[in-house]
């Protein structure tokens, strides 16, 4: 297995900061390829200076950080960056072409690919999020949830062997949300890329192989998403939520209700009911 | 509030003027702007009209956006056809106004140059109304490309260009939203003295521009991550592609030019 | 202060080839003290009903009735600030709303447009800081050196210092973490409480109308299609899915336990802490019962 992101006791402090405490303070993790990774916790914990970190927006002020092997600095930074594809927040601020394919097409075009290949990449980066319907569409003819695909098809038209996912669902409705968590579920099953999503949305969260929980600029827990949520109470006082199943569990278990501990989809409190249903 | 706006906006179609290349439309239009000067008498004045409710037929465009396009510049068009009636002081006296005459070659000049105007504004809303905005772009980066050799950063300007009328929606949208919200609070920019209006437009402004700037730096980033470094090893999504009716566009458009030559006065 | 639409109708850009019905013949009354949820899909018409909540949109057919003032479609209306002051609108991410110089010149912006004295709106402006629970030495900042939550906070602050009577949120806590969501919901209900507002929430969130809202519509391709309490409108499933909306999950969670038990429950619980609670006892009697 080959290691895709590698950070060795990365700290960072922004410079204009009054106050003099780390944004970031002595992490490290790696992600190994074809995983899935997300990165949780309350606004202001971190997280988004990490994925600057990774994308090289920032150079850590301490310790290194490690893409594809090498570290990364000013020398690796656009080779690095063209294996690499990051959708971030704001729906409307990162749609850059005139219409949905010349948007899925702006990273190729300054990676130079020539253009029948460009057609063909584009074509079948809309395909897996499922918007060849829009090569056309401008912009502001669609649904927030519909940007956001737009903007994974820009990030695997070059085929990256990391995606970056920075709070990608966290301006969506509903509908939206789940659009984009299908089409990364979809993704997921269909491709080897390796996904670090930056995230307070619990669902995303717990479709990853391993979450780290942030705060305060460290690194606070590490795990696969049902280890990290049994640690229910920490949670709860970091201001994250427990999945709903979980809230419901820990509800019953206060009345006295035999339910186990260790409950996170709704499947699983079913299941439980049931049991104690029928044993009754 | 602002979705009146006409001008700048593309009517989808599947018309003969939209499917010809926007280099090719760009020059048909601005030797078009050239051409009309060649028309000096009624007959050439006339054929200009022919010629225009005729490419107006062949784009398949409501004449109502005609009229919409032509709505602003109404006022203008009434002015210069008033200006030269009562200030040509040529051919015989048609009416004695007492302290001014008007005479029959201020008439004709008028309506002259308000045929003049008409036409011109025609045909640059066709040209609007029938190509997008983004291959009005592409055909002027093409068409400026050879002055990239005396160092015009022709790509950037392109860029730029296709950047801000990507995010006009977008910008429309929030001036929208918050002149709502503000109007919520109890600022008021429709009604009262234009002093008041004028200080109701700060809190309408100052939240625009944070936005704008706000936008600017997400798209800086976005684009800087997705390895935009300058036009220099750039290759091109957008073709443009050339064709026979292309050439044939400009062919009777120069066929219109030496008909005028012919027959002006 | 009732507010009431009565076959409203509303097309943006009326009269020309661009013209977008969004709203059909709505009714909805709104009684006052009453805290109001208007959910639906983006683009179902809820944001079109919420600007003419104040007069912000005027209806292209029907009236709407603000308190004593009635807007006709087609009539002009004279004078709109006594209605606007004493509706409050929290539009979405309101944070893009803030300019002045300080914090405190921002919320005295509204009060002191209609016409409250200065003293007065920057007395109003002290105390809402607190109440938001933002930190002390607020006030004199600007707003634009706040973090995204405070900046919320804030543009809430400048509508609450209107004192309204009546206060419209739209999508309230969008964009914002777990935390903070709960906390701004909260503080909501209890103004709701304390200061008898009417609340008219505009949101997609099942879960957030159900726990806060004690009237529900629902607003589907421009028309109000259902409204009722949240217990008559949760308990149509079969209707909510044909507008593709889905039950609050504490009630789907209900129904499947129905489904086990064999036995429905006599009411909709909403909460999921309500919902324990009947869980809990559903189980205790079972087990009395078996003794």
């Amino acid at each position: 297995m080959t290691t895709v992101v590698k950070l060795q006791d990365v700290s960072y402090t922004y410079p204009s900061d009054e106050v003099v405490k780390p944004a970031v303070s002595h992490v490290s993790y790696s992600v190994e390829q074809g995983e899935w990774i997300a990165i949780v916790g309350h606004n202001g914990s971190g997280k988004s200076t990490m994925a600057k970190l990774i994308n090289g927006l920032l150079f850590p002020s301490e310790g290194v950080v490690e893409l594809f092997g090498q570290p990364l600095n000013e020398d690796t930074l656009w080779e690095s960056r063209s294996q690499l594809g990051m959708v971030f927040q704001n729906p409307d601020n990162q749609f850059v072409g005139a219409t949905v394919q010349d948007d899925v097409a702006f990273a190729l075009e300054n990676n130079g690919i020539v253009y029948e290949d460009m057609v063909e990449r584009v074509h079948s980066a809309l395909q897996q999020v499922q918007m060849a319907d829009f090569l056309n569409q401008e912009p502001h003819h669609l649904s927030g949830g519909q940007k956001q695909r737009v903007a994974i098809a820009g990030a695997i038209a070059m085929r990256p062997k990391l995606l970056i996912l920075d709070e990608a669902t966290s301006m969506l409705d509903p509908q939206g949300r789940r659009e984009v968590i299908q089409t990364l579920q979809m993704l997921r099953e269909s491709s080897e890329v390796t996904v670090l999503s930056i995230t307070h949305d619990l669902e995303e969260a717990m479709l990853a192989d391993r979450v780290i929980v942030m705060n305060g600029g460290e690194k606070f827990l590490e795990g696969r998403p049902e280890e990290v949520f049994a640690n229910r109470e920490q949670i709860t006082k970091l201001g994250l939520d427990l999945p709903f199943a979980a809230n419901v569990a820990n509800l019953l278990r206060a009345r006295g209700v035999d339910v186990p501990a260790t409950i996170m989809s709704e499947k699983e409190l079913v299941e439980a009911l049931w049991t104690l249903h029928s044993d009754k | 509030m602002l979705e009146k706006m006409i001008f700048g906006r593309y009517i989808p179609g599947d018309s003969i003027v939209h499917r010809i290349d926007a280099r090719a439309k760009l020059i048909f239009v601005f030797l078009f702007i050239a051409i009309v000067f060649l028309a000096n008498s009624w007959i050439t004045y006339g054929l200009l009209i022919l010629f225009t409710l005729f490419i107006v037929r062949l784009s398949g465009i409501r004449f109502y956006f005609i009229v919409m396009g032509l709505k602003p510049v109404l006022f203008l068009l009434i002015f210069t056809f008033l200006l030269h009636t009562f200030f040509t002081k040529e051919g015989t006296v048609l009416l004695d106004l007492g302290f001014t005459e008007i005479y029959t070659g201020g008439v004709i000049q008028g309506v002259f140059i308000a045929i003049r105007f008409f036409v011109l504004v025609v045909m640059t809303t066709i040209l609007t109304l029938t190509t997008t905005p983004i291959s009005i772009t592409d055909a002027l980066e093409l068409l400026m490309n050879p002055l990239k050799k005396i160092k015009m950063p022709v790509h950037e300007l392109a860029l730029m260009m296709s950047i801000s009328l990507r995010f006009i929606p977008t910008l429309m949208d929030e001036t929208d939203k918050i002149m709502k919200a503000q109007m919520a609070r109890g600022s008021d920019m429709t009604t009262g003295p234009f002093k008041e209006r004028l200080k109701a437009v700060v809190p309408l402004l100052i939240p625009l521009f944070v936005s704008a700037f706000k936008r600017a730096e997400d798209l800086a980033t976005a684009m800087e991550v997705r390895g935009y470094k300058g036009g220099e090893g750039r290759t091109r999504f957008r073709q443009l592609d050339w064709k026979m009716r292309d050439t044939g566009a400009i062919i009777v458009l120069l066929g219109l030019a030496v008909a005028l030559v012919l027959l002006r006065s | 202060m009732d507010i009431t639409l009565r076959q409203v109708s509303y097309a943006y850009a009326a009269g020309t080839p661009f013209e977008k019905r969004a709203l059909h013949e709505v009714d909805l009354t709104i009684p006052t003290g009453s805290y109001q949820a208007i959910i639906g899909h983006t683009g179902s018409g809820k944001s079109t009903v919420l600007q003419h909540l104040n007069a912000i949109l005027k209806p292209t057919a029907g009236t709407v009735t603000i308190g004593e003032k009635v807007l006709e479609a087609g009539v002009k209306p004279k004078e709109l600030k006594s209605v606007r002051s004493r509706v409050g609108i929290v539009f979405q991410f309101p944070e893009h709303q803030l300019f002045e110089e300080t914090v405190e010149k921002d919320i005295m912006f509204g009060p002191m447009n209609f016409g409250v004295p200065e003293e007065e709106a920057r007395r109003r402006a002290h105390e809402l800081v607190g109440l938001l629970g933002l930190p002390e030495g607020t006030l004199q900042k600007s707003p634009f050196d706040l973090s995204g939550g405070q900046m919320r906070r804030v543009a809430i602050a400048g509508v609450l210092a209107m004192d309204p009577d009546v206060l419209v949120l739209d999508e309230p806590t969008a964009g914002l973490d777990p935390r903070g969501r709960k906390e701004i919901m909260n503080l909501f209900a209890r103004l709701h409480e304390e200061k008898n507002l009417t609340t008219i929430l505009v949101t997609h969130s099942m879960e957030d109308a159900a726990r806060y809202a004690d009237r529900v519509a629902i607003m589907h391709s421009g028309r109000c299609v259902v409204e009722g309490t949240p217990q008559e409108v949760f308990a149509q499933d079969e209707l909510l899915r044909d507008f593709r909306l889905e039950l609050p999950q504490s009630v789907k969670l209900q129904r499947e336990f129905e489904t086990i038990t064999g036995q429905a429950f006599p009411v909709l619980y909403l909460t999921e802490e309500t919902l324990a609670e009947a869980i809990a006892s559903h189980f205790e009697q079972e087990s009395e019962g078996t003794r």
